[in-house]
C-alpha cells in the first residue's frame, strides 16, 4: 500500500472518529466546555488525593465561578456520566463526588496523547 | 486497431492514482447508502409522504450529511449519483425535476460543510473543527438549502401547487429525520460503548 493511499485511509479514520465524538456529544447541547473541564480538573483531583468533594464544599470553589453556577456545571457533568454521588464511608449522610469510569478514561486519553505529543 | 486502443486502454489503467481508487470507492459506497435509506425511508414513512418527494420524516438527509462529512466531494458525488438513479421514480414525466434536483440533493450537505466547518481552500482532512453544535447547524444550514433548492426548481419547473407549505414541509422532513437518526447513533453508540466496557 502506498503512502498516500495510507495517508488517505488515515484521515478517513480520523473523521470517523471525529464523526463518532461528535455524535456522542449531542447530550441536547451539552458538550465539555473548558469551565466545565475545570471543574471536573478540580473533582478529580481531590478524589485523587484520597479527599473526595461534597456538594458543598465544591459549591464554596468561589475561583471557578458563583456557587449557583458551580452546581448548575456539576449537575451538567452529572448528565455527562462524567461524576457521580456516593454515600461517604464514615458518614451515609454525607455525598461525596467521584468521577466514573468515563472520566477516567477521559483524562487516561489526554494523558496519552501528551505523551505521544512529547515523544 | 481494436487490439491496439484495448491494450493502450489496459496500460493507462494502472497508472491511475490509487487515491483515484478510494475516491471512486467512497462515490460508490455513498451512492449505494443514498439509494438504501431512501427505499428504507420510503417503506417506514411511507404514511407520513405529503407530496412527491417530500416526507415529514426524511432521514436520508442525515445519511447524506454524515456521507459528505466523511467521504467529502466524493460523497457528494455519489449522493448526486444515487439521487438521479431515485429521481425518474420520483419526479416521473418532469425533466427538469429528474434532471436537477439530484444535484441540489448531493451537493447541499457538501456546500454546508465548506461554510459551517469554514473550509475556503481545501477539505479539513480530520474535521478537527466539527463539534455537537457544529453539526447541528450542518444539518440546518443543509436542509435549508436542500429545501430551498428543490422548491426553487419546483417554481421554475411549475412542479407542485403550495409552494411555502412545500417548502416548510421538506425542511421540517429533513431537519426531523437527520436528528432522529443522529440521536438514533448517539444512542447505539452509547450502547456500545456500555457493552464494551
Amino acid at each position: 500500500m502506498s503512502k498516500d493511499t495510507k495517508g488517505e485511509l488515515l484521515s478517513l479514520y480520523f473523521r470517523f472518529a471525529a464523526l463518532t465524538d461528535s455524535l456522542k456529544g449531542l447530550y441536547g447541547g451539552a458538550e465539555l466546555t473548558p469551565d466545565i473541564e475545570a471543574l471536573l480538573q478540580v473533582l478529580c483531583a481531590h478524589w485523587h488525593a484520597g479527599s473526595p468533594l461534597s456538594v458543598r464544599q465544591v459549591m464554596q470553589f468561589e475561583r471557578l465561578g458563583s456557587s449557583a453556577t458551580i452546581f448548575k456545571r456539576l449537575k451538567r457533568l452529572r448528565q455527562m456520566d462524567l461524576v457521580t454521588l456516593l454515600e461517604a464511608p464514615d458518614d451515609p449522610r454525607k455525598r461525596q463526588i467521584v468521577p466514573t469510569t468515563r472520566a477516567l478514561d477521559y483524562f487516561s486519553s489526554q494523558a496519552l496523547a501528551i505523551r505521544a505529543a512529547s515523544a | 486497431m481494436l487490439a491496439i486502443n484495448m491494450s493502450r486502454t489496459l496500460r493507462t489503467f494502472p497508472t491511475l492514482n490509487p487515491i483515484r481508487w478510494i475516491h471512486l470507492g467512497y462515490a460508490l459506497i455513498a451512492a449505494v447508502l443514498g439509494i438504501g435509506s431512501w427505499w428504507i425511508n420510503g417503506l417506514v414513512f411511507e404514511n407520513l409522504e405529503v407530496s412527491s418527494g417530500i416526507n415529514l420524516i426524511y432521514w436520508p438527509h442525515g445519511i447524506r450529511v454524515l456521507t459528505v462529512l466523511l467521504f467529502g466531494l466524493p460523497g457528494a458525488l455519489g449522493l448526486t449519483l444515487s439521487g438521479f438513479i431515485v429521481s425518474s421514480s420520483i419526479y416521473s414525466g418532469q425533466m427538469w425535476m429528474t434532471a436537477l434536483a439530484p444535484f441540489v440533493s448531493g451537493l447541499a450537505p457538501y456546500a454546508a460543510r465548506r461554510i459551517i466547518l469554514l473550509e475556503r481552500t481545501s477539505e479539513s482532512p480530520h474535521l478537527e473543527r466539527l463539534s455537537p453544535k457544529t453539526l447541528i447547524s450542518l444539518i440546518t444550514l443543509s436542509a435549508l438549502f436542500n429545501a430551498g433548492g428543490h422548491t426553487l426548481l419546483r417554481v421554475a419547473s411549475g412542479f407542485g401547487e403550495n409552494h411555502p407549505a412545500e417548502f416548510c414541509a421538506m425542511l421540517a422532513g429533513d431537519l426531523l429525520g437527520a436528528l432522529t437518526l443522529l440521536f438514533g447513533l448517539k444512542l447505539l453508540l452509547l450502547a456500545v460503548d456500555k457493552l464494551i466496557r
